[in-house]
């Protein structure tokens, strides 16, 4: 099977997730740490992976603006998807890791809208 | 002095023409003048002040203008003219006194006491006293400088209180007004006449010396000490006019500040909630730094607990794996071992061949462990493979982002609770202090602070100016005694007269010293015989006098009392009033503001029997909280002279009614 280079989200979530860190991150003039989209993405598809999801094939086409092995250096997330057995054969596990990330995003984004935070509560607890 | 009179015209909150008679009887010299808190009772004793001195003064001593002094309504209908007419007696003779402002003709509006003309008229014994004698008459028969122990805010009583600390300026003040009610002046005035004559007495001395050749030098050497001595004297001068000028600035800020202490207290409350506000937003910007540095990272602890099974079973299945390779490994050395043995079938001891039944059930075993070893063999890229993924997934590790990121959040929201409780506290504050210049008075405390500084720096040049003024004073003394002494001198008028000014300069700073310790011991007896009375506590043996005239309580012990409640306080300012009234070289009535605001029942009912003893007439202006007309006025009803009440009319206008003996 062959797996793509890059991935990303569709131009929607896109939207979002830039939104999403605007938020989050300290506003214009205020300096401290800052979160970069990486930093979602992957709490995105580690939430997908920790549940067992399996997301729909992304509605739009992909803006596929990451590169994997930037976004996976150590290739961790493929490993973990890979042995959690969540992807059917033939199916290339970074396909199905924009998936998670995909809605992932959609959810945080819609939950900050509702609350004005990530639903921390949710993920974090067991 | 008796008052007889008084008449009220458009006075403060009292509308037209009001007339109010004092008592007059030897024992009925009670007046009560009943009224609730905002109708008048101040401005009663403020008409009585303002018509003997032109002076009305409101809460903590300041100055009321005169277009405050005027009714509002009367105002609002063009009338500003106000006056205050007195009837009083005094040794045998009738004083009628009046006192009227009126607005000048050309201001439409008046704002400044300048926009008003004051006219006074006195008559004694019916015969028109001149303008210019009118206020020298007023003090011959009660100076206004001891008006403080006749006229006075029983509220105000507390600053007595100030007398018992040493160098308290309030108690220099007071102390001064005591002696001036005691006449200590008289005679410090007389001493510095002779002060005057002395200094004027030794020039004609040093004139004289100096045309005789053995005294020339001590002439020469008074000269200079004597021009030293006016330059020493000028400087004293200077710096207690600055003193003043300071103490003057003092007062006007403290005065300001007075009316705005709450405000200050609010100002200085306030800052430390901005201050507090300043930590809470620091607190939750580190907050959210903290948060956003673990959401970096928080994806590996969400995995961690999902991957954790999966990392175990890759680990045993590994194990397994390496079982099984070890396992191929024995089985291939055992199959190697036969195939020898069958390709050269000798025993490796005695090399003699082995029989061919033998041989076949090691071809079996041969053949099953080929079997064995078939099915154990491993691929060694599924080994591989595992051991690849076990390394990745073990980088998955949990630093427990997710437990943290909540402990975070649950001090967000402690911090931003705290927040909105102080943000409202601060949004009430400002609502409260946004009328005043809050800027403003802080300067002004800044300035009061500054003028103090500067004001401790001149007293001690004062006090380093008097030590050189003493020395030179006694070096000039001295050189005196010695002119006085030689034989040329002897006889001279002016060594007389300056032998004879010394003297009498000793004279008099001797009996100051005598007079105010006489007046002290007196003072004290009868503050005590007077305290003795008025305390509820028994075994207290007395007062003790300072130097300021400050009173001390005196235990059973003679020890003196270390701290003293609200209500003794006032005790002892009454007996101290008492002491002096009864000790001054004049005397008055007793007009008494809210007296017995601080007194518990038993001290009040002392207070109300001992009243009428301290004065020929005692006129109490007071609520019914202070003194219930029904149980109360028992206690003292045959002292009564005369009952008002002041009714309301509006919130601008109060109407001052008799009130019946029945009533």
């Amino acid at each position: 099977m062959d797996e793509p280079g890059r991935i990303g989200l569709t131009a929607e979530a896109a939207a979002q997730l830039e939104d999403l860190r605007a938020d989050l991150n300290p506003q214009k003039g205020e300096d401290g740490i800052k979160l970069i989209n990486f930093d979602l993405y992957r709490l995105a598809v580690a939430i997908g992976i920790k549940k067992g999801l399996k997301p729909p094939a992304l509605r739009d086409k992909s803006n596929a603006s990451y590169r994997v092995g930037e976004l996976d250096e150590d290739g961790v997330l493929y490993a973990a998807v890979e042995c959690a057995g969540l992807v059917t054969a033939g199916m290339p596990i970074y396909e199905y890791i924009e998936r998670l990330a995909e809605q992932g995003i959609r959810e945080f984004y819609d939950e900050n809208l509702k609350t004005g935070q990530l639903p921390f509560e949710k993920i974090f607890s067991n | 002095m008796k008052l007889q009179e008084i008449t009220i015209n458009n006075f403060m909150p009292y509308k037209g023409e009001q007339k109010v008679s004092f008592p007059q009887h030897e024992t009925q010299n009670v007046m009560l003048l009943f009224g609730d808190n905002m109708r008048g009772k101040t401005s009663f004793l403020n008409a009585i002040r303002w018509g003997f001195y032109g002076n009305a003064v409101g809460r903590h001593l300041r100055k009321i203008s005169r277009a405050s002094l005027v009714n509002m309504d009367a105002a609002a209908m063009g009338d500003w003219s106000m006056s205050i007419s007195l009837k009083f007696s005094d040794s045998n003779k009738s004083y009628e006194l009046r006192r009227q402002i009126t607005k000048k003709a050309h201001v439409s509006s008046p704002r400044n006491d300048s926009d008003f003309e004051e006219k006074i008229g006195l008559r004694v014994n019916g015969v028109v006293v001149p303008g210019d004698v009118i206020v020298n008459e007023i003090n011959q028969v009660l100076p206004e400088e001891i008006s403080r122990f006749f006229l006075f805010d029983g509220e105000l009583l507390q600053e007595y209180e100030n007398l018992l600390i040493e160098g308290d300026e309030q108690g220099e003040k007071i102390k001064e007004h005591i002696e001036q009610v005691l006449g200590v002046p008289a005679l410090i005035n007389g001493r510095n006449e002779l002060a005057s004559l002395l200094k004027e007495a030794r020039t004609l001395q040093a004139k004289d010396a100096k045309n005789n050749n053995e005294l020339s030098s001590y002439a020469e050497r008074q000269r200079q000490l004597s021009i030293q001595f006016d330059s020493f004297e000028k400087d004293l001068k200077e710096q207690k006019f600055q003193r003043d000028e300071n103490q003057v600035q003092i007062d006007i800020i403290d005065d300001e500040l007075k009316n705005t202490e709450a405000v200050q207290k609010k100002k200085i409350q306030l800052e430390g909630l901005k201050g507090n506000v300043e930590v809470i937003e620091r607190n939750l910007v580190n907050l959210a730094d903290q948060k956003r540095e673990l959401l970096k990272t928080a994806w590996k602890d969400v995995l961690n607990t999902s991957i954790a099974p999966i990392l175990s079973n890759l680990q045993s299945e590994r194990d397994n794996l390496k079982k099984a390779v070890n396992n191929a490994a024995v089985l291939n050395n055992k199959i190697k071992d036969l195939t020898e043995m069958l390709d050269d079938p000798t025993c490796v001891t005695c090399h003699q061949n082995i029989p061919e039944n033998e041989i076949e059930p090691l071809k079996e075993k041969y053949e099953i462990l080929k079997a064995q070893a078939e099915l154990s063999a491993v691929n060694m890229d599924d080994y591989t493979g595992i051991t690849e993924k076990i390394d990745k997934l073990s980088r998955i590790r949990s630093a427990e982002e997710g437990r943290r990121i909540l402990q975070t959040l649950t001090k967000e929201s402690k911090e931003q609770v705290e927040l909105i409780k102080v943000e409202t506290k601060l949004e009430e504050l400002n609502d409260e202090i946004k009328e005043y210049d809050t800027d403003h008075i802080m300067r002004q405390r800044e300035k009061r602070d500054r003028l103090t500084g500067l004001k401790s720096r001149v007293v001690h040049a004062i006090e380093s100016i008097k030590l050189k003024i003493e020395k030179n004073e006694s070096e000039q003394d001295q050189i005196s005694t010695l002119i006085s002494k030689n034989k040329g001198a002897q006889g001279q008028q002016s060594s007389i007269r300056v032998n004879l000014y010394q003297e009498l300069e000793q004279v008099f700073s001797q009996g100051i010293v005598q007079l105010r310790d006489s007046l002290r011991e007196t003072v004290q007896q009868h503050a005590s015989n007077a305290f003795a009375e008025l305390t509820t506590e028994k075994t207290y043996s007395g007062l003790e006098i300072n130097h300021n005239y400050g009173l001390s309580i005196i235990d059973h012990e003679n020890r003196v009392l270390k701290e003293r409640s609200a209500g003794a306080e006032q005790i002892v300012a009454l007996s101290l009033i008492d002491g002096l009234n009864r000790t001054a070289r004049k005397s008055g009535p007793i007009v008494m503001d809210t007296p017995l605001g601080r007194l518990d029942p038993k001290h009040r009912s002392n207070v109300l029997g001992y009243l009428p003893k301290m004065a020929d007439q005692v006129i109490l202006l007071v609520h019914e909280g202070e003194i219930d007309p029904k149980k109360d006025l028992n206690n003292f009803a045959e002292r009564i002279g005369a009952r008002y009440q002041i009714e309301r009319i509006s919130a601008t206008e109060s109407r001052i009614e008799r009130v019946s003996d029945h009533g």
